[in-house]
C-alpha cells in the first residue's frame, strides 16, 4: 500500500520493528503490572503538588521514593537521572543479552526529554540565591546538559554506540522511535534503547501556568469543562530490533510540522492528520484496521479541539479514543514513551482505558471517546503526541502483521 | 545494508571572535559575526516571533536562512543540534522566578525547548516537513549527521543540519566560555542539477584516531567539531574526518567528484 502524503511524497509499507523488552514508571505504577491494573481500575495517579507554588494545580508524581543513583554515578544526580535509572532496570536484563550478542558498539541509545536535569539546577540556582555560591556538587555537563543523562544510561548499561537526546518538547519521546527505526533501517546499529524521560520541576509547572494551560484541578482531556492540563513525570524505555518476532511492534511512525504557531495547534488538525497518515502508511494498515487511538488530550481547548478534527477526518467516529493524561498527567518529553507501554498494554491484555475526566464530552468534538473501561480484542493502537514548535509525531503498535 | 553517499550542496557559519577571526578555510562560509557586538538578527522569522527567542535561536535562524540560495527552506527537512541547549534561556527563567513576583514571562518559556530554533524556521517557512532537536555533547554534530543520514534514506527531501552554541553562564560552567557559534549544511541524496560542495559517507567509529584541532577560542563549544569539515569542503580536500573525541571518535568520509 502507498498512500501520497503530500503531492510530492509517497510514504510505502516498510517492516515493522520489534519490541524486545520494554519497561515503565509515572504516577500510575513503577511497573507495567501496576501500571495495567490502575488503567483497568480507572484509577488516577493525579494528586498535589509536591511544589510549594502560588497557585493550584495538581501533577502526576511518582509515588514511590527514587532511589539514590549508584556511588561511582552520583556525578549525574538529578530526579530525571534517577527516573531514568529506574526505568531502565526493567529492561537491563534484554540490553545486556542484545550486547552479548551484537556487541555494544551495535546498540544505540536514544533518549526523548524535554527538561532533562533541570530540576538540578532549579536546587542549585535557590542554593546560590541563599548563600552566594554554587552548591560545590553541581555539575551542569553531568547534570543539567541534555547528555548528562545518555551518558548515565550508557555508562549504566556499558552500551557505546551512537546515543543522542531528542528533545522536541512534547514529541520528544515518540520521535525517539521513527529515530530508532531509521538507524536500524540504515545498518549502522543491530537495536535501539530507545524511550524517554522527564522529571517535574517548577520551571514547566510555572510556565505552563504562565501561558494560562494549566488546570487548577484533574485535566477532563475532551470535557466540555476542560480547562487546561496537569504535569506529569515519569520514563519508559525500549528496546528495538529490527524484525516482526516479538509479541508487539512497531508498526508505523509519522511526523509532520504544523508551522503554525510556537505553542498553539493549527486549529484544523491538518498537521497531526499528517503524522497519523504517514504512520498508517509505513504500517501499511488502512484507518479501519486501528482499533484504539491513544490520543495527545492534554486537556487544553486547543490542543483537544485541533486533535480531534485530526482525528475524525481519518477515524470518524468508528474508533474508540482515549487520552491517558487523566491518569498520569502529560509527561511532556517523555509522554510518547509511557503512552506507548499503555498501547502494548491494551493490545497485551485486551482492554481500553477510559478518558478519565471526559464526560461530559465536548459537543463539538465528533469522536467515540471511551467513557469508561471496556475489555475488547485491542489489535492495532495509534498513539499521538504533538509539542510546542508545532512538531506532531504519531505511532502505530500491533500484534505482528 | 549501506547507504550512498550524501550530497553537500551548501554551508554556512556565523561566528563572533574577539579575536583571531576565524582563521580556517572555512572561513568562506561566514555569513555574519567576527566582530562580539555582531551578534544575529533573525530578520527570517518576523518581528513579532522574535519576541522571545535566545541568541541561540537566532543563530539557527541565521544559519538556515542564509542557506536559502541553495535549497528551498520551505521544504527542506530540519535537524538541529546543540549540546548546551536553551541554557541562557533556562537561567532567564530561573533568575524571574526568584525575582520580585516570581513570574514567568510566557514568551520566554514557550521559547525555552530545545526545539524552538526548530519551530521559528518552520512557521517562518511554512515548512511542514518533519524537524528535529538533538542533543549529544561533543557528538552533537556527527548525531545529527547520523539522523540526518536516516532522514535521507527514507526520502528525497534536503535536510539542513545545522549546530549552533551559547556558552552557558559562568554560574552554571565556569569552566566552558567560548563565542557564539554557528553552522549548517544542506545535505541531499543527488546535487539536484547544483554544484555539489563535495559527498559524505556514512558516520562511523574511527578507532584510535586523534582529536582534529579546532581554534583555541571554540575549543570547548560542541558546534565547532564541524569546523574540520567545513575545512575539507572549502579546500576540497578528501579524507577522513573526524567529528568527535575519545579513544573511537565518530567521524566522516568526504569525497570530491574525480576523487576516490
Amino acid at each position: 500500500m502507498a498512500v501520497p502524503i503530500t503531492p510530492d511524497d509517497v510514504i510505502a509499507a516498510r517492516p515493522p520493528i520489534a519490541i524486545r523488552s520494554h519497561s515503565v514508571t509515572c504516577a500510575i505504577g513503577t511497573t507495567q503490572r501496576a501500571l495495567v491494573r490502575a488503567l483497568r481500575e480507572s484509577r488516577s495517579g493525579l494528586g498535589a503538588s509536591p511544589y510549594e507554588l502560588p497557585f493550584e494545580t495538581v501533577t502526576g508524581t511518582i509515588p514511590d521514593p527514587l532511589e539514590p543513583l549508584p556511588s561511582a554515578l552520583a556525578g549525574h544526580e538529578s530526579r530525571a537521572a534517577r527516573i531514568a535509572l529506574m526505568a531502565f532496570d526493567g529492561v537491563a536484563a534484554a540490553v545486556a543479552r542484545a550486547a552479548q550478542r551484537y556487541g555494544s558498539d551495535r546498540i544505540a541509545l536514544i533518549l526523548g526529554t524535554s527538561t532533562g536535569g533541570l530540576d538540578r539546577s532549579e536546587w542549585a540556582f535557590a542554593l546560590q540565591r541563599r548563600n552566594g555560591v554554587m552548591p560545590s556538587d553541581y555539575d551542569f555537563e553531568r547534570q543539567h546538559a541534555f547528555h548528562a543523562l545518555t551518558d548515565l544510561l550508557a555508562a549504566r548499561a556499558r552500551l557505546t554506540g551512537p546515543r543522542y537526546v531528542v528533545s522536541t518538547a512534547c514529541s520528544s519521546a515518540a520521535k525517539t522511535f521513527s529515530a530508532a527505526a531509521r538507524l536500524l533501517e540504515l545498518g549502522v546499529v543491530d537495536a535501539v534503547l530507545a524511550g524517554g524521560v522527564d522529571a517535574l520541576c517548577e520551571t514547566t509547572l510555572r510556565g505552563f501556568h504562565a501561558l494560562g494551560i494549566l488546570s487548577r484541578r484533574a485535566c477532563r482531556p475532551f470535557a466540555t469543562d476542560r480547562d487546561g492540563m496537569n504535569i506529569g513525570e515519569g520514563g519508559a524505555l525500549f528496546l528495538l530490533e529490527r524484525g516482526d518476532d516479538a509479541p508487539i511492534v512497531l508498526r508505523g511512525y509519522g511526523e509532520s510540522s504544523d508551522a503554525y504557531h510556537m505553542s498553539s495547534p493549527e486549529p484544523t488538525g491538518n498537521g497531526a492528520s499528517a503524522a497519523i497518515r504517514q504512520a498508517l502508511a509505513r504500517a501499511g494498515l488502512d484507518a479501519s484496521e486501528v482499533d484504539h487511538v491513544n490520543a495527545h488530550g492534554t486537556g487544553t481547548k486547543q490542543n483537544d479541539a485541533a486533535e480531534a478534527q485530526a482525528l475524525h477526518a481519518i477515524f470518524g467516529r468508528s474508533v474508540s479514543v482515549a487520552s491517558t493524561k487523566g491518569f498520569t498527567g502529560h509527561l511532556l518529553g517523555a509522554a510518547g514513551a509511557v503512552e506507548a507501554v499503555i498501547a502494548m498494554a491494551c493490545i497485551e491484555h485486551g482492554f481500553v482505558p477510559a478518558s478519565l475526566g471526559a464526560s461530559p464530552a465536548d459537543p463539538t468534538i465528533e469522536l467515540q471517546l471511551s467513557e469508561q473501561m471496556t475489555a475488547q480484542r485491542v489489535r492495532v493502537v495509534a498513539s499521538n503526541s504533538f509539542a510546542f514548535g508545532g512538531s506532531n509525531a504519531a505511532l502505530i503498535f500491533g500484534a505482528p502483521p | 545494508m549501506s547507504a550512498p553517499p550524501v550530497h553537500v550542496l551548501g554551508a554556512s557559519i556565523f561566528c563572533t571572535m574577539d579575536q583571531p577571526a576565524l582563521a580556517s578555510p572555512a572561513s568562506r562560509f561566514l555569513i555574519g559575526g567576527l566582530a562580539p557586538e555582531a551578534l544575529p538578527r533573525a530578520e527570517l522569522v518576523p518581528t513579532r516571533m522574535r519576541r522571545g527567542t535566545s541568541v541561540l535561536c537566532r543563530l539557527f535562524v541565521d544559519v538556515s536562512a542564509a542557506l536559502g540560495p541553495v535549497v528551498a527552506l520551505g521544504e527542506a527537512r530540519l535537524v538541529f543540534g546543540s549540546a548546551w541547549g536553551e541554557v541562557m534561556t533556562a537561567l532567564a527563567l530561573l533568575e524571574m522566578r526568584h525575582g520580585a513576583d516570581g513570574n514567568l514571562s510566557p514568551a520566554r518559556f514557550k521559547n525555552s525547548v530545545h526545539n524552538a530554533a526548530a519551530g521559528l524556521v518552520s512557521i517562518a517557512c511554512a515548512n511542514r516537513e518533519p524537524s528535529t532537536a538533538i542533543a549529544a555533547g561533543g557528538d552533537t554534530f556527527a548525531m545529527c549527521l547520523l539522523e540526518a543520514m536516516g532522514w535521507l534514506a527514507e526520502s528525497d527531501r534536503p535536510v539542513i543540519v545545522a549546530v549552533a552554541e551559547e556558552s552557558p553562564p559562568s554560574l552554571f560552567a565556569p569552566g566552558i566560555a567560548h563565542p557564539p557559534f554557528a553552522a549548517a549544511l544542506v545535505l541531499a541524496r543527488s546535487s539536484q542539477g547544483r554544484a555539489s560542495l563535495g559527498t559524505l559517507g556514512m558516520v562511523r567509529r574511527l578507532p584510535g584516531a586523534q582529536r582534529a584541532e579546532l581554534p583555541a577560542a571554540l575549543a570547548r563549544c560542541p558546534a565547532a567539531r564541524i569546523l574540520p569539515l567545513l575545512d575539507a569542503l572549502a579546500t576540497s580536500t578528501a579524507g577522513t574526518i573526524v567529528l568527535g573525541d575519545g579513544d573511537a571518535p565518530f567521524g566522516v568520509d568526504v569525497a570530491f567528484s574525480g576523487q576516490s
